[in-house]
Formats: structure tokens, C-alpha cells, sequence
């Protein structure tokens, strides 16, 4: 899984240039208190824009929403994480996430070069990674554990979606399909929780 | 995609690695820019402080990290509704404004329309307060509070609206608007079922009338109020339902039906020692409110613990219960035997070969003993011993051992017992080997240090437990505080060996980040941060932390203070920390009055401020006035003293009072720097200029030549004190000492030179249980640079009184003129014993002796004045008194004896005054 979803992108600060005064930097959100900033959120919208492959200079700024509401999300899940404590990430599973993290470049120039250019050591980038990791696993153990998908359901499936799996019969389907179902449901579940946690919390948008 | 998935990957969008190629959109910086300058756009003050955590200078790169962090930190402050940081070409670079939309502060809180409620009343529910930041949330939260108050005081149908107006730029006034309506009056209250007791009885029981307002919470006690009248009447089964509130028109009848049920009678029969009012005192039928089978052998077996704690050993207890119909009544008898009383007469060990008994006799509670009790046993004070010698047993490596109650023998009339104490000491386990495993930046010998428990020692799981906290606290302070340790044992075959291995896993060390202040609007950001053991680049040291917040709520003015990261769960290398404060008056008036057996009626007033120009320093003027004197002073103090670590003080003082033989008037200016260099050394040098003026003297009084007329003192005294006491108003351990040399002279602006040294050096030992032995010691000489000029009499020596020689008159042990008045001499000796035993509800007692005396050693001042009078040796008093524990030190009540009186002499004085003679 971690495989799957670490991605890594090497981004850059958004600047929009103007001729005279231009804003660098804003408060985007106020979550608990955690500060979101402008540049943190044109960050995130430019990696999904890229994962997405969407072409153009301004791609990113469809999704600018999106990507607040995810870092709003995610700041949330951490302060649940570690008020309730219940996962634990080891030092290990941090070392893994960061060897994947430098085996995406070349040269242990070109990953400090990187570092330098995003402004952080490799302390401050095991310290995020062991966020993300967190965040992960807090949805695993509040959300997806408690999902349970019947073989029925799995079956209701694969004759809806007969013609994706190329004539492979159920049995050598239905784990593709439980998984695949599972996620779909932790999907609607982690929205449900989240929204909960939304409206308990303090959250505040700012204006442009 | 579903916004799970979504969610993931932003989740996990990394903070570096390589793109494939540069995002569509993201601008790479590959120029660099530096920062040609930083403005400030915001309508209040933009302090140091303020620019020091934005963190950005001119000169600097412009970097999108340190602009990101100086928005996060300034919002940290608390300050600002809002931040921009916008940039500005120039030639000479960037110039960054940060933009800062300040949060409106409360100025004030408008209440209209509150005819019934007080303003204090409404304004003690708001969650928001004069002074606190404007928030939505709070406002609504606030009005809901109004609300509720307003339902609970018997106003349903009031409506309340919150705004605010803007003041000035950073203020705002919060308008509380009000609309009553009309209140709930009770109109009638009347009881249906069995009440059994007369109505007017039960409604004297409520908190409200016919007429009265019907306020919720009285509402909700009457059934409690009623239910426990009726269990003190002991109606302790009765049944009081909640009241039926029937509404019309803002009037309200209360309907209460009430089952009395039968009256409790109790009654005692065998108890020949135990009085029935004693014995009653045990039962619970009045709380529990029961009358129940069950709830008659619960008091059964309390009452057999009564009698068994109380030394009745071989007790028994059995009950009777009667019912009657008419009136409905139960009877409940308790039935006693009570058998002989029992005293503990001895203890007796069987098997403990190593252990000395009077170690093992130290750590049982049946062991102990009052003076106004002798020891009982119990069996359950058995087992508790029993268990307390186990651990002890295994405190000393003794893991196997087994120990338990081996009988307790009697005497032939039951009225004694022996309690023998049966021991299997079985083998003693000691540590062969200690070692470390797993650290690396700190060095093995520093953990071994804190390390109690050592190689050759018997091995103890106790000071196992405790060296494991003291390992990780090493950590803790050197920012290791993620650290996690283990220890593994490894015994021997036959358990009289076992080899201690401590594994580490350090984990990341952790150091401070920026530190930013929240909530000091009054005072200046350094009063706060130099109290502050940390700063930015240090070890994350937890102790240093709490010590700090200590610190800063020592200095006065501050109601409350917390030190903490920014995300305390955050596993990461460097932590913000926030120190946020509520400021509070630091204008304080003090008033008391007293009472001394020396000058009688006694009454102070103060007004202070502490924290003057939001600086830390402190004005007080205060006044003191008693039978005997007059005093006046006004006290300017300046901590941290031009930056550095002491305080300056100055002051002057006005003192009009009457001694053993003269008035005296005198005014002293005062300019002195205190250091404090330890936690217990402190020193100081102070520089006193007196005018002193002596009235009403009487024509045996014995004075220099310098008193005859106005004399000005000018003295330069440096002092130190070294402070070891765990208590400053009333020690029970400890030491302290301390000694001052006040150095006249003429060319400092005195009319006189002399020298004058006193020391005091103070013990406090406790002795048995919370007995504390004190002794003190202290003396004084003083010379002058001329052999005819002597020492101004306000300067000499003097002895006798509460606080020196007790037993004796105030400042009337001294070299003696011809008729016997006291005239003051240059040297002093005195010392103090006593012995401190506490009593229960704060009061003590205390036996002292004390001896001493004054000296006139300048043989020319002596000829022409003082004949001395045979008083060369050692004056003695004795005596014992009473003490009274308060939150500023004991009351004190004295009753000394002059051992060594002298022709018109007092045989004994009583004395009264606050605080410890030493």
C-alpha cells in the first residue's frame, strides 16, 4: 500500500508575478489553530494536477478547492490521530517510507539538492513522512477495519462488471473485487467521519 | 476518483523528490532573490518581538519556507485575524509587507436592559470577557449562557442579542442587549400522599415562598432539601417526588407528593464502654437513606470495625429489627459483646537472620504509637504489616522471601498481645553486572551516574523502578524525549546473582524552535523571556519547561501561564513553543491589623503595582502603625537591572517610635542591588543615608555624643544569605545563615564612623516523627575607627524579647547606666534551642531555652557611662509555648522564664506575635 500511494513530487511555490505589489503568501485556512497556507495549498493542487496529467500553466487552480479541503481533511485526521493515540508508527516503517522517497532519485547530490531547494532537512522530511504515515494508518484502523464486504455483494458485483474481467470466473476475481469494494466503501465511510469531524472542529476559510 | 483516494494521494504529497518534468503551472525558482526589505502594515505596535518572529531580514535569500514560517509564527502570536505577505520589486530585490488584519480586543461589554440580573452576575457566564479576543463562536456561546441563566432565575421568557461596534482599530465594544420578560412567581405549594410532617415545617425547608420567584436550581434541590429533612426526622425511607409544576400566566403551583414511610428508632444494648451517641455516629441509615436487610448488616459490620479498630479484639455484634404499624415505626437493635480491650504489648520476629528487627519494626503501622493512645491490633492492620514487610524484605534483595503472621499469643486475661511475625528470608539476590545497551549520544558513564542501584549492592526492584525514571529524565533534559528504555534481568540458577542490562532506544533529539509569546498585551515581551530557561537551539528539556512556567508566574502579575509546543504529539526534530499568559491587576491594596505583646495594637495598610510600565517593576507605598511606633516607606524595585541579573531598589522610609528611653524620628533613604546567585544564596550591597532625630529622652539614657543633636547616618552594607530551609515560615529541615557589615563613615556623608558585623546561623533537625529541634546562634560586634567617638545609640546592641532573649523585656538586656536603664552595647552573643512538636489542626508546642548578652567592650565609653553592674555573664531564659499554624507562618504564644533575674528584673514575660522566633 505504501508503495502504491507514496508518490513524490519535487514542487515549487507558486508566485504570481505582478507588476507591482503581489501577494507571496497568505493564510489559506485556519484549522485548531494549525495555519494552511496559500502556497501550501497551490502545492498540493499542482502535484494532483500532475498526477492527473492535466496540461497547462494553470492547471492547478481548478482544483485549489480540492486541495484545501484535503489539507483541511488531513489536518484534522492528524489532530484525531494523536489525540486518540490508538496507531503507532515505528522508526522503521519511517525509514522504509524515506528509502522509497531517495531510490526516486539518481544521485545522493540530486536528493540533497532537492532538500536544499525545498528548504528542508531530513529530520523535517522523516518528521512529515511519519505524518503521512500516521494519517494512513489512522484511517486504516478508524475506518477500513471496520468494513466488511459479503461474498454476496462481491457477486452482486462481478455480474454487474462481467465484461471488465474478462471472462475470468469469480473465484479468481473476488479478491481484486473485495478489495476494490473495500475501498469504495472506506471512501463514503472516511466522508462521513470526516464531515463529523468538520463540524466539531474550528475551521476557518479565508476570504481572496 | 473518489475523494478518498484523492484525499490520498494529497494526503501523501511528498515535500521533495524529483518531477518528471517541471509542473505545468509551477514557476521554478532558479533565480535568487533576496530580501531588500520588510514592512509592517498593522494599526498596532510593531514591537522587536514582533519583526524577530517574522525571522526575515534584509539581506536575506527570499525563501518560500521562511515566508511560510514567519505567517505560521506571527498567527501563533494570537494577534491577527488575518496575514498577507506581499512582495514588492525594487532594484535592490524584494521588499516583503506583511499585511496583518488584527483581531479585535473586547474594550468593553455594554449590558442593557438587565433590571433583574446583576451586570456581574451576567458578565461571570459570558465566555467572553473584557479583554479577550472578539469570536463568533464565543458570542454565540455566550448568549446561550445568558439565556440559560436567565431560564434558571426563573425568567422563561427572556430574549438576548450579542454585537459588537468597532472601538478603534484593535477594539471592540460588546453590546449585550437584554429583554427580560416577566418571571415565574410561585403561586401555591402544597404536599399530597403521607407527608406525616407538618406543611409549614416542610416548606420552612425550601428555598422559595409562595410569592417568590421560581428559580430553577431551587426547584431541583427542594425534592434533595425535602429528602433530607425527613431522613433528620428519621423518616429515612421516605419517598419525595419531584414537583408537579402546574403554569398559568406566569404562575406557577407546585404539587409534592410525599410517602414518609416508618420512623427509624435505634437502639444499643452490651455497650458498656462505647457510648450509644458514639456508636451512632458509625451508622450510615441517614445517608444511604435505606432500611433494608442488606443495610442493617452493612452497619452491623461497620460497627464490629468500630469496636475491633478501637482495640476491641474479640468483639461481636449481632441485630434485631421490629416492625410496628402503628404509628409505622422499625426498630433497629445492635446487640454488642464487647470482650476485654486488647493492647498490642509486643512483636516478636521468628527467621529474619539479616534483618535487623528494628528495621522491620520502623515500617509497621502496629508498631506505632501516641502519646495519648496505646497500640491495638487488628487483623487487618496484621495483613498491612505483613504486606509492608515483604516489600521491605524485597527492597533489600531479598525476592524470595516469605513472610506472614505466625499468631498472636494473649495473656491469660485477654487484655494483652503478642503478635509473633514469622520469616523466611531465603536467598539475597545482588547486581554482579550493569550495562548499557543501545545509546550512543550520551555517554554510558553519564546514565551509570544517575544510576542508583550499583554493581556488589543487593538488588532492589523499587530503586529499579526509580533509576529506569531518572535514565529517561537524563534524556528528557538533554532533549531526547522520545527516548524509550528496558531493562533486561538476567538471574543467576540459584537467584543470588542477577546482571542488569539497560537497553536504549534513543530515539531523534529534539530541540527548541522559535518561541513565541501569546497573550502579553500589557508587558513587554522581555520581562517574560528572561525567566526563560530555554530558548531557541537548546535541548527540548521538559524540566526546564515546567520551571519556566513557574517562574513567570512568580513574578505577580500574571493569572496564568502555560509553556508548550506548538503540536505536543508531533514526533519531529525541532518544536515551537508557545508561552501564553493572561495578564491580570497588577495593582493590589492590602490592609491588616494584629496584635504583639510588645507594641500592642498593630494595623498596615499597602498599595502596590507590580508591573509598572509593563517592565516587571514594582511601587508600593505602605503604612504601619502600632502603640508603640509609626512607619512610612515608599519602595521603588527594578528587576534585571539595566538588562542584567539583579534588582535594584530604592526607597525611603519614615519611622516615628518610642524605645526603652528616647523617642526616636528617622528618615532613611535607601539605594541597594540584590543578586540572587543560587536558588539559596542570595547577596546584596545597599547604601542607607539616616536622619535621625532623637525626642522625649530620658535623663538616665546613655547616648554618644552624636545623639545629642539631628545625627545623619550614611552606611554602605553589603550582606549575603545562604538559605537551605525547605520552608522560609516555618522550616522543618534545613539551614540558613547569613551576615551583614554596615560600614559608617564620613566620607560616604555620615557624621560618624563605625563598623558593625552581625551573623546568625540557623539549624532545623527533625528529630522523632515531625518533631523538629531548632537552633540558632547568632552575634555582633561593632567598633568605630576613634576611641572617643562611640556608637549612636540606635545602632547598639540590645537584647530581650519575643524574638531574641524570652523571658525578658524588649531591649532590655544590655550594659546598664547608673540606674540601671539600658544603654546599648558593641557586642552581642545569643543563642536559641527549641523543640518544635506538632500537634493536630495546625497547632503545636514548644519548649525553648535561649542565653546570650551585650557587651560594652570600648573600656572609655564604659568608664565614663555604663558601671556595668555586674552583668557580664550570660543572661538565661526557659520556657515553653503555643503555636498556631497560618498560610504567612505560626501564631505564637510564649511563656518565657528569666533563669538568671536581676534586681528589678521580671521573673517572666509572656509574649504574642506571628512568626517563628528563628
Amino acid at each position: 500500500m505504501l508503495k502504491r500511494f507514496l508518490i513524490v513530487f519535487l514542487l515549487n511555490v507558486s508566485v504570481v508575478a505582478v507588476a507591482h505589489a503581489y501577494v507571496i503568501d497568505r493564510v489559506a485556512a485556519v484549522v485548531n489553530g494549525h495555519v494552511i497556507t496559500e502556497s501550501e495549498v497551490v502545492r498540493a493542487a499542482e502535484t494532483e494536477a500532475l498526477r492527473r496529467g492535466l496540461a497547462g500553466d494553470d492547471a492547478h487552480k481548478a482544483l485549489m478547492d480540492e486541495a484545501l479541503g484535503s489539507l483541511i481533511d488531513r489536518t484534522l485526521l492528524l489532530d484525531e490521530a494523536r489525540r486518540f493515540n490508538i496507531v503507532q508508527i515505528t522508526d522503521e516503517e519511517v525509514e522504509d517510507a524515506f528509502g522509497q522517497v531517495r531510490a526516486r532519485f539518481g544521485s545522493e547530490d540530486e536528493f540533497i539538492e532537492a532538500l536544499g531547494h525545498e528548504e528542508i532537512t531530513v529530520e523535517e522530511l522523516k518528521a512529515d513522512l511519519r505524518d503521512q504515515l500516521l494519517a494512513f494508518a489512522y484511517v486504516d484502523k478508524r475506518v477500513k477495519f471496520f468494513i466488511r464486504v459479503s461474498v454476496d455483494d462481491q457477486k452482486k458485483y462481478y455480474e454487474q462488471n462481467r465484461e471488465r474481467f474478462g471472462g475470468r470466473e469469480f473465484s479468481e476475481v473476488h479478491d481484486e473485487i473485495r478489495e476494490l469494494l473495500t475501498e469504495k466503501e472506506t471512501a463514503v465511510k472516511l466522508e462521513e467521519y470526516l464531515t463529523g469531524l468538520r463540524a466539531k472542529s474550528d475551521i476557518k476559510i479565508m476570504g481572496n | 476518483m473518489t475523494r478518498y483516494i484523492l484525499a490520498a494521494i494529497l494526503i501523501l504529497a511528498g515535500l521533495c523528490g524529483q518531477a518528471p518534468a517541471h509542473a505545468d503551472g509551477a514557476r521554478p525558482s532558479s533565480t535568487v532573490r533576496t530580501v531588500a526589505g520588510v514592512e509592517f502594515d498593522y494599526p498596532g505596535e510593531v514591537t522587536p518581538g514582533l519583526r524577530s518572529l517574522a525571522g526575515i531580514s534584509p539581506g536575506d535569500r527570499l525563501s518560500a519556507r521562511s515566508v511560510r514560517d514567519a505567517i505560521k509564527l506571527l498567527y501563533l502570536k494570537g494577534l491577527f485575524e488575518d496575514i498577507t505577505v506581499e512582495g514588492r520589486d525594487t532594484d535592490n530585490g524584494v521588499v516583503l509587507v506583511f499585511r496583518l488584519v488584527p483581531r479585535p480586543r473586547i474594550s468593553d461589554v455594554d449590558i442593557d436592559g438587565n433590571d433583574e440580573l446583576s451586570r456581574k452576575a451576567i458578565i461571570a457566564r459570558m465566555a467572553l470577557k473584557e479583554g479577550d479576543f472578539v469570536e463568533t463562536k464565543l458570542m454565540e456561546k455566550s448568549r446561550e449562557s445568558i439565556l440559560k441563566l436567565y431560564r434558571d432565575e426563573g425568567f422563561p421568557n427572556a430574549a438576548v442579542n450579542i454585537t459588537t461596534a468597532p472601538d478603534d482599530p484593535l477594539h471592540a465594544v460588546l453590546r449585550v442587549d437584554i429583554v427580560e420578560g416577566l418571571p415565574t412567581i410561585v403561586d401555591e405549594i402544597i404536599f399530597t400522599g403521607h407527608p406525616v410532617l407538618p406543611v409549614t415545617e416542610l416548606v420552612g425547608e425550601l428555598e422559595f415562598d409562595k410569592g417568590d420567584i421560581l428559580r430553577k436550581e431551587d426547584a431541583d434541590n427542594s425534592v434533595n432539601a425535602l429528602a433530607l429533612y425527613y431522613a433528620d426526622e428519621d423518616y429515612v425511607k421516605a419517598e419525595v417526588g419531584a414537583p408537579v409544576v402546574t403554569l398559568a400566566e406566569s404562575r406557577a403551583d407546585l404539587d409534592f407528593n410525599v410517602e414518609a414511610g416508618p420512623r427509624l428508632e435505634v437502639a444499643f444494648e452490651g455497650n458498656r464502654s462505647v457510648s450509644d451517641r458514639k456508636l451512632r455516629k458509625v451508622l450510615t441509615f441517614w445517608n444511604d437513606r435505606d432500611l433494608s436487610v442488606e443495610t442493617v448488616s452493612e452497619n452491623l459490620d461497620r460497627l464490629l470495625e468500630y469496636y475491633k479498630d478501637e482495640g476491641w479484639y474479640f468483639a461481636s455484634l449481632t441485630s434485631r429489627m421490629e416492625e410496628y404499624r402503628e404509628p409505622p415505626k422499625v426498630l433497629v437493635t445492635f446487640i454488642v459483646d464487647e470482650g476485654p480491650r486488647v493492647k498490642l504489648k509486643g512483636i516478636v520476629f521468628d527467621g529474619n537472620a539479616e534483618v535487623p528487627e528494628d528495621d522491620l519494626l520502623r515500617v509497621m503501622e502496629l508498631n506505632r504509637s501516641s502519646l495519648l493512645s496505646s497500640r491495638r491490633i487488628t487483623d487487618r492492620l496484621v495483613d498491612e504489616d505483613v504486606a509492608r514487610l515483604r516489600t521491605l524484605y524485597e527492597s533489600h534483595g531479598y525476592l524470595k522471601a516469605e513472610v506472614g503472621s505466625g499468631g498472636i499469643d494473649f495473656s491469660r486475661d485477654l487484655t494483652e498481645a503478642t503478635l509473633k511475625v514469622a520469616v523466611k528470608e531465603g536467598p539475597r539476590t545482588y547486581v554482579t553486572a550493569l550495562a548499557v545497551e543501545g545509546g550512543g549520544h550520551i555517554p554510558a558513564e553519564d546514565v551509570t551516574s544517575v544510576v542508583r542501584q550499583k554493581v556488589g549492592e543487593p538488588f532492589s526492584p523499587q530503586q529499579l523502578r526509580e533509576d529506569l525514571d531518572a535514565v529517561l529524565n537524563l534524556y528528557s533534559q538533554r532533549g531526547y524525549i522520545h527516548a524509550g528504555l528496558d531493562v533486561n534481568k538476567e538471574f543467576s540458577e540459584d537467584g543470588r546473582e542477577v546482571r542488569l542490562v539497560y537497553r536504549l532506544d534513543e530515539g531523534m533529539p529534539v530541540t527548541i524552535g522559535k518561541v513565541v509569546l501569546r497573550g502579553n498585551e500589557d508587558t513587554d515581551d522581555g520581562v517574560i523571556t528572561r525567566e526563560l530557561l530555554f530558548g531557541p537551539g537548546d535541548p527540548y528539556d521538559y524540566e526546564k519547561i515546567l520551571k519556566s512556567q513557574q517562574k513567570i508566574y512568580r513574578l505577580g502579575f500574571m493569572g496564568q501561564v502555560k509553556v508548550q509546543p506548538v503540536d505536543p504529539e508531533k514526533v519531529e526534530p525541532v518544536k515551537d513553543v508557545v508561552v501564553s499568559v493572561k495578564e491580570k491587576d497588577a495593582g493590589a491594596v492590602e490592609f491588616g491589623i494584629g496584635y504583639g505583646d510588645f507594641d500592642r495594637y498593630r494595623g498596615f495598610a499597602e498599595v502596590s503595582y507590580r508591573n509598572l510600565f509593563g517592565l516587571g517593576h514594582r511601587i508600593s507605598a505602605r503604612g504601619e502603625a502600632s502603640t508603640k511606633e509609626f512607619k512610612a516607606a515608599l519602595t521603588y524595585n527594578w528587576p534585571w537591572f539595566t538588562g542584567r541579573k539583579l534588582d535594584f531598589r530604592a526607597g525611603i522610609a519614615y519611622l516615628n517610635a518610642k524605645k526603652v528611653n528616647y523617642s526616636i524620628k528617622d528618615l532613611v533613604g535607601t539605594l541597594a542591588l540584590d543578586k540572587t546567585f543560587t536558588e539559596n544564596i542570595t547577596g546584596s550591597l545597599a547604601y542607607q543615608y539616616e536622619n535621625i532625630k532623637l525626642q522625649a529622652i530620658r535623663a538616665d539614657a546613655v547616648l554618644a555624643p552624636e545623639d545629642k543633636k539631628k545625627s545623619n547616618i550614611a552606611s554602605v552594607t553589603p550582606s549575603a544569605v545562604f538559605d537551605y530551609r525547605d520552608d522560609p515560615f516555618n522550616p522543618s529541615r534545613g539551614s540558613v545563615h547569613g551576615a551583614n557589615l554596615k560600614l559608617a563613615s564620613t566620607y560616604i556623608g555620615s557624621t560618624v564612623d563605625f563598623v558593625k558585623l552581625t551573623a546568625q546561623t540557623s539549624w532545623y533537625i527533625p528529630a522523632y516523627k515531625r518533631v523538629v529541634v531548632a537552633l540558632s546562634a547568632r552575634g555582633g560586634i561593632e567598633g568605630w575607627f576613634s576611641e572617643d567617638l562611640e556608637v549612636p545609640i540606635s545602632d547598639r546592641f540590645f537584647l530581650g524579647g519575643s524574638s531574641s532573649l524570652r523571658g525578658f523585656d524588649v531591649d532590655k538586656v544590655a550594659p546598664k547606666g547608673a540606674d540601671g536603664t539600658p544603654a546599648g552595647g558593641d557586642a552581642m552573643l545569643l543563642a536559641n534551642a527549641e523543640v518544635r512538636v506538632p500537634l493536630p489542626y495546625g497547632f503545636g508546642i514548644v519548649g525553648f531555652f535561649d542565653t546570650g548578652n551585650v557587651w560594652l567592650l570600648n573600656k572609655n565609653v564604659a568608664a565614663a557611662h555604663v558601671p556595668q553592674a555586674g552583668t557580664n555573664g550570660l543572661r538565661y531564659g526557659a520556657g515553653a509555648g503555643l503555636r498556631y499554624d497560618t498560610p504567612v507562618g505560626p501564631l505564637r504564644l510564649d511563656y518565657g522564664f528569666n533563669l538568671s533575674p536581676l534586681p528589678g528584673e521580671s521573673r517572666s514575660i509572656l509574649h504574642f506575635t506571628l512568626g517563628q522566633a528563628f
